[in-house]
C-alpha cells in the first residue's frame, strides 16, 4: 500500500525522538530523579520497596510525562513557521497518526518502565549501603501498574486528538472538554434515571431504589462499559486525529 | 505537470485572494510567478503544495489533486517557504531524519551544495542566520530532486554574492523532468534564470508567457525619438526606458522589472501587443 509504509512511519518515530532529544532527556532526568527520591523514602520503616509505594511515584510521572510527550509529538502542526514542512512531508496521515500513537504510547510505556525499574532498582541498591536494607529486586509489575497502564492507554488518544486539534493552551483545552463531556454525560445519566423512574425518586437521595440503580450502573460499567469506554477513547479518537490531520491546512 | 483550472480562494472573513484562475506548468521550465504584496503569490504556491484547499476549482499535480496530498505526489513536491524555522541540529542530523522521505534524495549533492554555500555538516542550525538557514533549505529542495520545487521569495535574506550563487544552482538544477516555480517580488533577483513569467494581480493572472514570446515581440530600452506611437509603457523616472513593439527592431535583454512595471500598470496593451504580433508572424 502506497498510503501506508511500516519503513516510513519507522522513520517518521525516529524523527520525532531526534526532534525531541532535548526535552525528552530533560524529563527522564525529572522523573528519575522523583522515581530514585520516591523509592529511598520508601525505604524508610521497613527497608523495603513495596509495589504500593513505587507505583504512587511511578504513576504520577508516567502519565504527566506521556501526556507532555503526546503535545509534544504535534508541536510542529501548530507553529506557522514549521507546518509547511510537517504536512508537505511525504507521510499519509494514517502513518503520522500511527507513528504518533505508536512513540508517545507503546514505545514510551516501555523505555518508560524499563528507565523507572532501573531508577528504582538503583534506589535499593544505594539503599543496601546502610545498614538492615538488603538488596532486592523491585516490584513493579504489581497490579497498580497494570491498572496505571490501561488508564494511560485509555486516556491517551484523547490527548492525542486535542494535541491535533488545538493550536494554543492545548493541554488544558483538553482537559476542558474532558470535563465538559464528562459533565454532560453525567447529566444525561441523571436525566434518564429521573425519566425511567417516572420521576418519582431523586437520584441523590439514599433511597434503596436509588442506591440500587447507582450499584447496579457502577457494576454494569464495570464490564461493559469500559469495554464501551476504551473503544470511544481508543480507535475513535485516533478516527478522529487521522480525520484532523487530512483536513488541517496550514 | 501543474494544472489549475477556475482556481477559487480566500481567507476566512477575507476578501478573495485568487479568482477564477486557470494555469499550466510544464517540465523543463523555471516559472517566474510575481506580482504586488499580498497579491495571493504565496497562497497560490500553498495550493500548489497542498497546504491549502482551494474553495473552488481544482489544482492538480502530476494527475492527483494537490489538496489530497497523496505520499506519492508529495514525494514529486518540494516547498521553500518565505517564513520558516528549522529544528536545532546539525546540518547532518537534520538531513539524516528528513532525506529518508524522499526516495530520489542526493546525499552527495547536498553536501556539496552545502560545501558550495560555505557551510559545514557539522555545524548547528540553531547557530546559523536566516540567510545561512534558507541555503540550507534550498540545498535540501534541490537534492530532494523532485520533479516539482516551489520556492517562496527564496532571495529574501540571502546577501548580494548568495544571490548570483543561487541563480547559477538554479541554473544547474534544472532538467528537462523538472519544473521550478518561484515565486518573488524583487523581480530582478531571477534575471536570466527563468524563461516563463506569470504575474498576478487583482485577484486574477494578468500575464502568463514565455520569455522567449515576449523577447520575440517586445523591444525593452530607451526609445529614439519618432517611435512614439509604438510605445507601450515608459518610465520617465528611471531615464525614459521603455516598452515598445519590437517589429523589426534589434533584440534586446529583457528587462524584468520594466516588464513587471508595463504588466501591472498597462496589462491590456502588453497582453494584446504579444497577442496581435503573434497573431502577425502566424499570418
Amino acid at each position: 500500500m502506497q498510503e501506508f509504509n511500516i519503513q516510513r512511519i519507522s522513520s517518521l518515530i525516529y524523527r520525532s525522538i531526534v526532534l525531541q532529544k532535548g526535552a525528552i532527556v530533560t524529563a527522564l532526568s525529572l522523573a528519575g530523579g522523583l522515581i530514585f527520591i520516591g523509592s529511598l523514602v520508601s525505604l524508610r520503616g521497613d527497608h523495603m520497596v513495596k509495589s504500593s509505594e513505587f507505583i504512587g511515584v511511578f504513576s504520577l510521572t508516567f502519565v504527566l510525562l506521556g501526556v507532555l510527550l503526546t503535545f509534544g509529538v504535534f508541536k510542529e502542526v501548530h507553529n506557522q513557521k514549521t507546518n509547511n514542512f510537517y504536512f508537505s512531508l511525504p507521510a499519509s496521515p494514517l502513518e503520522r497518526v500511527v507513528a504518533a500513537w505508536l512513540f508517545s504510547c507503546v514505545i514510551y510505556t516501555i523505555v518508560f518502565t524499563v528507565f523507572g525499574f532501573l531508577m528504582g532498582q538503583f534506589a535499593i541498591v544505594i539503599g543496601s549501603l546502610f545498614p538492615d536494607t538488603n538488596i532486592h529486586v523491585l516490584p513493579i509489575f504489581s497490579e497498580g501498574y497494570w491498572k496505571i497502564l490501561k488508564f494511560y492507554f485509555l486516556i491517551q488518544p484523547a490527548f492525542l486528538l486535542g494535541a491535533v486539534t488545538f493550536s494554543k493552551n492545548r493541554i488544558g483545552k483538553t482537559l476542558l472538554v474532558a470535563l465538559l463531556t464528562i459533565f454532560a454525560l453525567f447529566i444525561y445519566n441523571m436525566i434518564l434515571c429521573f425519566v425511567f423512574s417516572g420521576g418519582a425518586y431523586d437520584v441523590f437521595t439514599s433511597d434503596p431504589f436509588s442506591t440500587d440503580a447507582f450499584s447496579l450502573a457502577k457494576e454494569e460499567f464495570s464490564v461493559l462499559g469500559a469495554f464501551l469506554f476504551s473503544i470511544i477513547l481508543g480507535p475513535m479518537m485516533l478516527l478522529a486525529a487521522y480525520f484532523k490531520i487530512t483536513e488541517k491546512e496550514v | 505537470m501543474i494544472q489549475v483550472r477556475n482556481l477559487k480562494f480566500y481567507y476566512p472573513k477575507s476578501k478573495i485572494v485568487l479568482d477564477n484562475i486557470s494555469l499550466d506548468f510544464a517540465a523543463g521550465n523555471i516559472y517566474g510567478l510575481f506580482g504586488e504584496n499580498g497579491e495571493g503569490k504565496s497562497t497560490l504556491i500553498k495550493l500548489m503544495a497542498g497546504l491549502l484547499f482551494p474553495k473552488n476549482g481544482h489544482c492538480h499535480i502530476l494527475n492527483e489533486d494537490a489538496f489530497r496530498r497523496k505520499v506519492t505526489c508529495l514525494q514529486d513536491v518540494f516547498i521553500v517557504p518565505e517564513d520558516f524555522e528549522l529544528p536545532r541540529l546539525k546540518i547532518s542530523t537534520y538531513e539524516k531524519v528528513n532525506s529518508v522521505f524522499y526516495p530520489n534524495f542526493s546525499k552527495e549533492q547536498f553536501y556539496e551544495l552545502i560545501n558550495e554555500f560555505k557551510l559545514s555538516p557539522e555545524e548547528r542550525i540553531s547557530a546559523l542566520s536566516f540567510g545561512q538557514k534558507k541555503k540550507v533549505l534550498i540545498a535540501f529542495g534541490i537534492a530532494a530532486n523532485t520533479r516539482l520545487l516551489l520556492m517562496d521569495e527564496p532571495t529574501n535574506g540571502l546577501d548580494i554574492p548568495s544571490k548570483s550563487q543561487f541563480r547559477k544552482i538554479m541554473a544547474a538544477a534544472v532538467d528537462g523532468g523538472k519544473c521550478i516555480i518561484i515565486s518573488t517580488h524583487q523581480v530582478r533577483d531571477l534575471h536570466s534564470l527563468i524563461n516563463h513569467v506569470v504575474i498576478l494581480g487583482q485577484s486574477k493572472v494578468i500575464f502568463d508567457e514565455s520569455l522567449s514570446k515576449v523577447s520575440e515581440n517586445l523591444w525593452f530600452g530607451r526609445p529614439k525619438s519618432g517611435v512614439e506611437n509604438q510605445i507601450l509603457y515608459s518610465e520617465p523616472s528611471f531615464g525614459g526606458k521603455a516598452v515598445l513593439i519590437r517589429k523589426d527592431k534589434e533584440e534586446t535583454e529583457i528587462d524584468l522589472e520594466l516588464l513587471f512595471n508595463a504588466v501591472i500598470h498597462e496589462p491590456g496593451k502588453i497582453n494584446n501587443a504579444l497577442k496581435k504580433t503573434y497573431q502577425d508572424a502566424r499570418v
